[in-house]
């Protein structure tokens, strides 16, 4: 006994960190991404016997992912650390002064993205960061092809208006 | 008169820092194999070897035993080979694992039809060859959704006779894009390929299907 355990190890070994970042950028503090990708692995490992073997392994974490992501986004815990409530329209002045300092950009990054509606981060990041065409979107987000296009379409327009309103400070 | 280069597209610098890797404490990864360790076993299901012509009744009946009470035993020797297996689909084995038919030797699958017990034998990974020629290239890595867009995580050897950079993975089936980096910084599509869906803020792509 233990080799299934081994075996396991090996595909959390493959996609934990990748799905750590993803879930980072999705729900905005690593606290609650790390409970995510754990949380998710651990239900994926409980469900191997639904695990439908004509999609790819990744793809089917990576739905069991975007659900416990919603679910913790929704609870609304400890996103005061990276999610404030209130928005400052013109932006952190840690990315003014430091244009250059990539801590500065990266909450710069997340504070853009804290500013997207949950379904349109979702979309944008499944789309641009993980590179999943429209199709696969839908398999994993459940939603329809032209309301992802639509999500994808207004977060970029949206992040478009955020990011260069920094850019002209 | 203005020669100001223009302002690149800000979302493409957003896209490239939100898809630089991270540091991961590998200790959170420790702590989620001791809960997977503390787990409950998945639900797997017994077969014995498949013949395609009576496999249905065959696995029917080994689900029904495992629903009826099977031991724990049982249950747990079945769990070894269901996660190998679930291994050999995602990561695992370049051979190709077709039915086992030896006498006294039992497969175990995971899934809840015979549709996914076959599924599962043939999903094995395939050997593919990403190959590029760039005889001025310094280097060539191979970046895709298999290794989270990584530009460095896969570098291309070169064959000095004839400039042609190669690189030989093994790819689970079905659809991947990638592309090929450049010297750290020139994302290129295979030209040898079929392009992937474009959009104006990815680099550009090329699509492989890896077939079963």
């Amino acid at each position: 006994m233990g080799g299934e355990v081994d075996a396991y190890a090996i595909l959390v070994d493959r996609y934990f960190d990748h799905y750590v970042r993803f879930a980072i950028h999705l729900v905005g503090n690593r606290e609650d991404a790390e409970e995510v990708v754990q949380d998710t692995f651990l239900r994926a490992y409980r469900a191997l016997g639904r695990y439908e073997e004509r999609e790819r392994f990744g793809a089917w974490l990576l739905r069991i992912l975007v659900n416990r992501a919603r679910t913790v986004s929704a609870m609304g815990r400890r996103r005061e650390k990276m999610f404030p409530e209130q928005v400052d329209e013109t932006l952190p002045e840690a990315a003014e002064a430091h244009p250059a300092d990539r801590a500065a950009l990266r909450e710069e990054m997340g504070r853009a993205l804290a500013q997207l509606g949950a379904d349109q981060r979702e979309a944008f990041l499944l789309h641009y960061v993980e590179g999943l065409s429209y199709e696969e979107m839908a398999g994993v987000t459940g939603s329809g092809v032209s309301a992802l296009k639509m999500r994808v379409k207004r977060s970029c327009e949206r992040l478009r208006e955020i990011l260069q309103g920094v850019n002209r400070v | 008169m203005s020669d100001r280069t223009p302002m690149p597209d800000p979302l493409t610098s957003l896209i490239d820092e939100l898809r630089e890797p991270i540091a991961v404490d590998p200790a959170a990864k420790r702590r989620l194999m001791e809960l997977v360790r503390e787990a409950p076993a998945p639900l797997v299901v017994t077969a014995t070897p498949l013949r395609p012509a009576h496999a249905r009744s065959r696995a029917v009946s080994s689900i029904r035993r495992m629903r009826d009470g099977g031991s724990r035993a049982a249950s747990a020797s079945t769990l070894a080979t269901a996660a190998g297996i679930a291994l050999l689909m995602a990561v695992g084995s370049q051979e190709r694992s077709g039915p086992t038919g030896a006498p006294g030797r039992r497969a175990v699958i995971i899934g809840d039809s015979v549709a996914s017990v076959a599924s599962a034998i043939r999903d094995t990974l395939r050997i593919v060859q990403f190959m590029l020629t760039a005889p001025a290239a310094s280097r060539v890595a191979l970046a895709g959704d298999f290794n989270g867009w990584d530009p460095r995580a896969i570098p291309l050897e070169r064959d000095r006779r004839d400039g042609r950079w190669a690189v030989t993975l093994a790819l689970a089936p079905g659809r991947h894009s990638y592309a090929y980096v450049v010297d750290d910084t020139q994302w290129v599509r295979d030209p040898a390929a079929a392009p992937a869906e474009p959009n104006e803020l990815t680099p550009p792509r090329s699509v492989v299907i890896v077939n079963r």
